[in-house]
């Protein structure tokens, strides 16, 4: 129990506690209990300032001027330290989250307890863990949250979309690791484009033994073991292509479907050395010709379309129940991610749409680097109705639109410094932007707040917890170790 | 100096042992109070008598010039207490009151705090309340004293003239400043303390000077202008002889001058109870501690390190409520007939 503390105010969902500078510390993001008769108000704790003590001002510049003073004190009553102790007292403030009535929260009852008789208690974990709970079966333990451990439901992000998001080194990829790793231990498919190569090693420990991940744990780099032919991905695709990604007019495109169907009709496959050869024989303007030419020749040296000996994906996807699929971005040059990713999602939505695959978790670390500004909105729509689960990861967060923040359904917020940053993310619908501002603010690294449907709506500060896993995220430096 | 070899201020703790005895059985009394609005108009203490100013008027004076030259540098002892109302109980009132003490020499600036003393006044124990201020000492005749709007001043008063008994006694060689006048007659100001006061001063070799910021004969500055006197500040300007004729009431120990000691309007009263000359005391102070708008820096000092501030007033109470006292909020009149509307 907290014993000097007292409720100072209530505005709106503000509420304002006094309490002693003795206290035992609290810290953002702890939930609070305030307890009158058989109902408790349930607050959670996101900053502290001083409590706005009359003459303060006053008193602080009497201790300046007398800084260079020999002060002496007869003080027979000891008001002296009790005085010390209302200057310094705080002010808690605290977000309303809820009325426990019957050990179930609720939102919409109209009550407040007594300012003066209250019992003001730190709520357990056990306490938030139970009322965060959802009605999964498949547990991931997060981390450390308030002394205890807290997990969420694997099924909380079935079919949900969730952003993982702050500045850098705070540990927004260590998260997403513990999160891909669970998802696939209980069998799900994780397809991540890996721009940095940063998934690659979690086949094994941190020691370099193989992990528990090592059976469900796959890379595939274009150009080397992910090759595909361009029949495979289809004249819709390939169109994308040229137009969105190689920006090839749109009378040339036209051009490139009427080359693709003859190819077609008088081979029987397509090929990429096929369209070629067509392109250079077919009669047609020779400016389209060249504009056509350059992009397939383009497209031909990437090194990831090859007819004779193409990788199927949904053989890849089918040959193992759930695992980690890391297609990996980090060799190839910025306009080939471009490509793949375009390949990547256009196939695996046809592919769902066909039933040929179950549904997946997409993990998209700074995906404005390779998604095309289109693709956004069909991710979060139309590509999570046939089931592309994404998983967005920035350490930019103006970089992903507005709108899908204020769709996402869990937000594991990192810490952010800067005003504009988090302004921008406040615009979650799923908290109010005082909690996201003044805790993120102030989170230490590997700490998040979660906000959304894991959590039931009730946010968290947590520690993640260590992964054994070769997580390879760290930066490389250039001295070695930083401090030796 | 030989001054900075002078014993150090302690022994608080014994002096005021009968006062804190005293204190704290009165606190025992405490069942049940409402608490003050802190208001510092409250504490103004204003009561000029409007007819010394017609009469000063016709009256001929001369500037005394302040040596700044072949004056030497002396410690300066300042000393001033402030009281407060705390609460106000079925029977009576609980008073915070609190002293400083400020030395200044050249080595370097110490402020001594004493308090706060809290009481609880109630009609009974007024007498043996206020007596045991000056513990030991012979017991003062305070038959006269009531619990009303004066007894936080006159609280205030003694403890400052036991401070002031104390510091006198301390110290040598020393000008002692202390805030108002050296006016004896009124019951905060018994006539025998005040003359005991400077008899004691006088053979340690302690200069007194009183600077009084609210008395009437500051308005005079506006009229004895320099041009007037054919002076220019440091100067001082005697009025013994006319506060002598007019102050029939109380009687005025020493001399008092009229102190312009910067330029600009700011003059003060001071009585002066010195035993050198006095324009070679006020030479020295010059010389010793600064002035902020012609009025001692050290007194500001030691005013600003007693007076009370809302903290401390909280902190008061919530003291009393460790000793068990009970507090309500007592609601104001005027608020309650005006607010929301009242702005004042």
């Amino acid at each position: 129990m907290i014993c000097e503390v007292k409720i100072l105010s209530k505005d709106g969902d503000t509420i304002e506690l006094l309490i002693s500078p003795d206290e035992e510390p609290l810290i953002r993001g702890d939930y609070i209990l305030i307890t009158d008769g058989g109902r408790s108000l349930l607050a959670q704790v996101i900053d502290i300032e001083y409590a706005d003590v009359p003459g303060i001002l006053e008193d602080v510049l009497r201790e300046l001027a007398s800084e260079h003073l020999s002060m002496k004190n007869f003080d027979p009553y000891g008001v002296g330290s009790i005085l010390l102790d209302v200057r310094d007292s705080r002010r808690i403030i605290a977000k309303f989250r809820g009325v426990i009535i019957d050990g179930s929260l609720r939102n919409d009852v109209i009550w407040l307890p007594s300012r003066f008789n209250s019992r003001i208690e730190k709520a357990s974990p056990e306490l938030i863990s139970d009322l965060m709970r959802t009605c999964g079966r498949r547990r991931i333990i997060i981390g450390e949250c308030m002394s205890g451990m807290i997990s969420i439901y694997a099924e909380d992000l079935d079919g949900r979309l969730t952003i993982i998001t702050g500045k850098k080194e705070t540990g927004k990829s260590y998260l997403t690791k513990l999160l891909i790793t669970s998802l696939a231990e209980y069998g799900a498919t994780v397809v991540v484009f890996d721009i940095n190569g940063e998934y690659i090693g979690l086949s094994e420990t941190v020691n370099g033994s193989v992990s528990r991940m090592a059976g469900r744990h796959y890379v595939l780099t274009p150009g080397e073991n992910f090759r595909v032919s361009v029949e495979d991905a289809g004249l819709k695709t390939m169109a994308d292509i040229l137009q969105h990604i190689l920006a090839t007019p749109a009378t040339t495109v036209r051009e490139f479907i009427r080359i693709w169907n003859s190819v077609k009709r008088n081979e029987g496959r397509v090929t990429l050395r096929g369209l070629i050869n067509a392109v250079s024989r077919m009669q047609m303007h020779e400016s389209v010709r060249e504009a056509l030419m350059s992009r397939l020749l383009s497209l031909s040296e990437t090194g990831f379309f090859d007819d004779g000996n193409p990788v199927r994906i949904e053989d890849v996807l089918n040959s193992r129940s759930g695992g980690i699929i890391v297609i990996n971005l980090s060799k190839s040059i910025h306009q080939t991610k471009k490509i793949i990713v375009e390949y990547v999602l256009s196939k695996l939505s046809s592919l769902l749409r066909e039933g040929a695959i179950d549904p997946l978790f997409l993990v998209a670390e700074e995906a404005h680097l390779y998604l095309r500004e289109t693709y956004w909105d069909d991710l979060v729509t139309r590509m999570r109705h046939i089931g592309i689960f994404p998983i967005f990861v920035t350490n930019q967060p103006d970089s992903i639109p507005e709108t899908i923040y204020r769709q996402a359904d869990n937000i594991f917020l990192f810490n952010f410094t800067n005003e504009s940053d988090l302004n921008y993310i406040s615009k979650a619908s799923r908290v109010d932007s005082d909690t996201v501002k003044r805790i993120a603010k102030m989170l230490p690294p590997r700490h998040c707040l979660i906000i959304g449907r894991v959590v039931n709506d009730l946010p968290v500060v947590v520690r993640v917890r260590e992964v054994e896993l070769r997580t390879m995220g760290e930066t490389r430096l250039l001295f070695g170790r930083r401090y030796s | 100096m030989s001054q900075l070899a002078q014993p150090r201020l302690n022994d608080f703790e014994k002096i005021f042992k009968p006062f804190l005895e005293v204190g704290r059985r009165s606190l025992g009394l405490v069942n049940g109070a409402y608490s003050m609005e802190f208001d510092e108009e409250s504490f103004a203490q204003n009561d000029w008598d409007l007819r010394l100013i017609e009469q000063a008027e016709q009256l001929d004076v001369s500037a005394i010039s302040i040596p700044l030259e072949g004056v030497v540098e002396r410690q300066v002892v300042a000393i001033d207490t402030s009281s407060i109302v705390v609460a106000v109980g079925r029977d009576g009132v609980i008073l915070g009151v609190r002293g400083s003490i400020a030395v200044r020499n050249a080595l370097s600036l110490e402020i001594q705090r004493v308090g706060p003393f809290i009481v609880y006044l109630t009609p009974e124990n007024i007498t043996s309340v206020l007596g045991s201020i000056f513990g030991g000492l012979p017991p003062l005749d305070l038959s006269g004293y009531q619990l009303d709007g004066s007894i936080q001043k006159i609280l205030a008063s003694l403890l400052e003239k036991r401070l002031q008994e104390h510091v006198v006694k301390q110290f040598k060689d020393s000008i002692i400043l202390v805030d108002g006048s050296l006016s004896a007659g009124p019951q905060d100001n018994p006539l025998w303390l005040v003359s005991r006061i400077l008899e004691e001063a006088r053979p340690r070799g302690n200069d007194i000077l009183a600077f009084s910021k609210t008395s009437i004969l500051q308005f005079w500055s506006s009229i004895f202008t320099d041009d007037r006197l054919g002076a220019k500040p440091p100067y001082i300007i005697d009025m013994t002889w006319l506060i002598e004729r007019l102050e029939m009431r109380v009687r005025v120990l020493g001399r008092t001058f009229l102190a312009r000691l910067s330029s600009g309007l700011s003059a003060y009263r001071v009585d002066a109870a010195t035993c050198r000359r006095v324009e070679e005391v006020f030479g020295s102070l010059l010389k010793s501690d600064p002035l902020i708008y012609g009025y001692p820096e050290l007194l500001i000092l030691a005013h600003d390190y007693c007076t009370f501030t809302r903290s401390d007033v909280i902190a008061i109470q919530a003291m009393l409520r460790r000793l068990g006292a009970e507090f309500f909020r007592g609601d104001s009149i005027r608020d309650m007939l005006f607010n929301p509307i009242d702005r004042r």
